[in-house]
């Protein structure tokens, strides 16, 4: 599969983000961030007060973001279902744990269970990334 | 009519909604997002994002 950049405006103008479209317990999200950076999937709350999942709230974690700042998150009891599709291609899919922080400003996959699932190849230059299940 | 990015500055913190590519709706809330596009007949089609504050910078790990 190959998915288009997503363009965003920051300070400086545009930039051009790694992202793709991503459905979790058919929910469908638009253009989640591809983060290598994170060591899990972040959800916003929000999203579970719609998919209802059981959290395992003993499992909370503290997370530190890029900027330092100290977060927490709650993941989910079970795995949930990471589901991806495009015209022309067998839909790829997978379960994983995520977890779903307060506040949490964007969509952002993971590695862990998420990213560690994929082969994902990111051409900047022409702003496409390819992937593969891995 | 001009059609907003979806990552665009002004839609910084909020919920989008879109459909090929092309937002649709908006809100600081998804509830309420959801609301505004439960009756659409297209709603098969519509795709959700939270759009992140201006000059994002993504990455987090477990302390």
């Amino acid at each position: 599969m190959q998915f288009d950049y997503t363009k965003r405006d920051w300070s400086k103008g545009v930039v051009h983000v790694p992202t793709m479209p991503v459905i979790l317990n058919g929910f469908p999200l638009g253009h989640a961030l591809i983060d290598t950076g994170a060591d899990v999937t972040i959800i916003p709350m929000e999203v579970n007060k719609l998919l209802g999942l059981e959290l395992e709230k003993s499992s909370t974690l503290s997370f530190v973001g890029a900027g330092g700042d100290i977060f927490r998150a709650v993941p989910t009891k079970k795995k949930i279902e990471y589901r991806i599709e495009q015209a022309g291609h067998r839909p790829i899919c997978w379960k994983g744990t995520v977890f779903f922080a307060a506040g949490q400003p964007t969509i952002l996959l993971g590695n862990y269970q998420c990213l560690d699932q994929l082969k994902i190849t990111l051409d900047g230059k022409n702003r496409k990334l390819n992937l593969v299940k891995a | 009519m001009v059609v907003l990015m979806i990552f665009s500055k002004k839609n910084a913190g909020k919920w989008v909604a879109s459909k090929n590519g092309k937002m649709v709706e908006s809100s600081k809330k998804l509830e309420t997002l959801l609301k505004k596009v439960e009756k659409r007949s297209d709603r098969k089609d519509i795709w959700f994002d939270k759009v992140p504050p201006m000059n994002f910078v993504g990455g987090s790990h477990a302390v």
